[in-house]
């Protein structure tokens, strides 16, 4: 943040990143792929998929605040981003959730069709 | 077409882009934000749909997903991911030089933002040819040959190859796929800016589009940072 540029708000004209804050998210999201893919190599169980997920979410972040300016945005465009997140997590949870909770009893009542 | 630009009270120098119904470029450049975060929010729930078709096929076949995860090459997927980060960073420093004037850098980081993504799609025409070659489509087409589960680790290869194993490849290139024609979308907006950059449209005053291509970019990127480690990583 010593790029004179990098100060200036919404209300003063564009937000200019600085090289030091567009290489430094590069750097750390190169870095979170190599942590993704040696966490990948341990095995964890189910928890391997929360901890990729919770690293791309990560990465995602970083893209959205600093790529994306998001973090020197007005506050609405990131309203929108979260709306549209939030809707996204509750379709695949509930959508999940039916079928992790109804999936035992599909198979049982496949078993006793077969058996009959 | 110059009467609003000099009305305006918050651009100093008249331009030709300003549409007739903005007050100046700021208003203008504030209401084409919005309505591409909307169009981005869209695509976010568009992707979402075919998340959860990935979620709910996972969550009843985890067996199957452990095991056609070997047919994917994590070395690909991971030189793609570093591919588009790069491409991203180059897009966003493509916004950075538009803003600062500066048209060397604006057109040097618009062709290489055009050139990553054209790696990114070599490197996925590699991974679909080959899978193609040696059977591996989706749905019924899905048939691996000899050759191809050879190559696979000896673990792997004492399995029974599953049923269901064209479902999951159904999935797989439906998500790369469409992520793959957004990848194309892309480069032909990036060959737009680099036409328009070169004709010298762009600077401090006006980098409204360079701003939203990059913006559409970087949500690619984020659209892949999750597909990788999804269908490589995780098995």
């Amino acid at each position: 943040m010593t790029d004179p540029h990098a100060q200036t708000g919404p209300a003063h004209g564009p937000h200019v990143l600085s090289p030091r804050t567009l290489l430094g998210t590069a750097g750390v999201l190169l870095g979170l792929t190599a942590v993704t893919v040696l966490v990948s190599r341990i095995h964890l169980g189910e928890a391997n998929v929360v901890v990729a997920l919770a690293i791309a979410a990560l990465k995602a972040t970083l893209v959205a605040l600093f790529f994306m300016h998001l973090k020197y945005e007005h506050r609405f465009l990131r309203v929108v981003l979260i709306a549209s997140v939030v809707f996204a997590v509750l379709l695949v949870a509930f959508v999940l959730f039916d079928t992790t909770q109804y999936q035992g009893s599909v198979r049982e009542h496949e078993a006793r069709a077969r058996t009959r | 077409m110059s009467a609003p630009a000099v009305r305006a009270t918050g651009s100093a120098e008249p331009t030709p882009f300003l549409q007739p119904h903005f007050e100046n470029l700021g208003a203008q450049q504030e209401a084409s934000k919005l309505g591409l975060w909307l169009f981005l929010a869209s695509e976010v729930l568009f992707f979402t749909g075919l998340f959860t078709a990935y979620g709910v096929y996972r969550a009843n076949h985890q067996d199957l997903f452990g095991y056609a995860q070997h047919f994917l090459d994590w070395r690909m997927g991971a030189l793609n991911t570093a591919v588009l980060v790069s491409s991203s960073l180059s897009a966003a420093w493509s916004v950075r030089a538009a803003q600062l004037g500066d048209r060397r850098t604006l057109l040097r980081t618009l062709a290489l933002t055009l050139l990553l993504a054209g790696v990114f799609m070599v490197v996925k025409y590699f991974e679909y040819s080959h899978k193609l070659a040696h059977g591996v489509g989706w749905g019924a087409a899905c048939q691996p040959d000899a050759e191809f589960l050879a190559s696979l680790p000896e673990a792997v290869r004492a399995l029974p190859v599953p049923d269901r194993l064209g479902t999951f490849f159904a999935i797989y290139y439906m998500m790369t796929g469409l992520h793959g024609i957004h990848v194309l979308v892309g480069m032909g907006l990036y060959v737009w800016l680099l036409r328009r950059a070169s004709r010298g449209d762009f600077g401090p005053g006006y980098y409204g589009p360079v701003d939203a291509v990059a913006l559409y970019w970087h949500l690619v990127d984020i659209i892949w940072i999750f597909l990788f480690p999804l269908f490589y990583l995780i098995g």
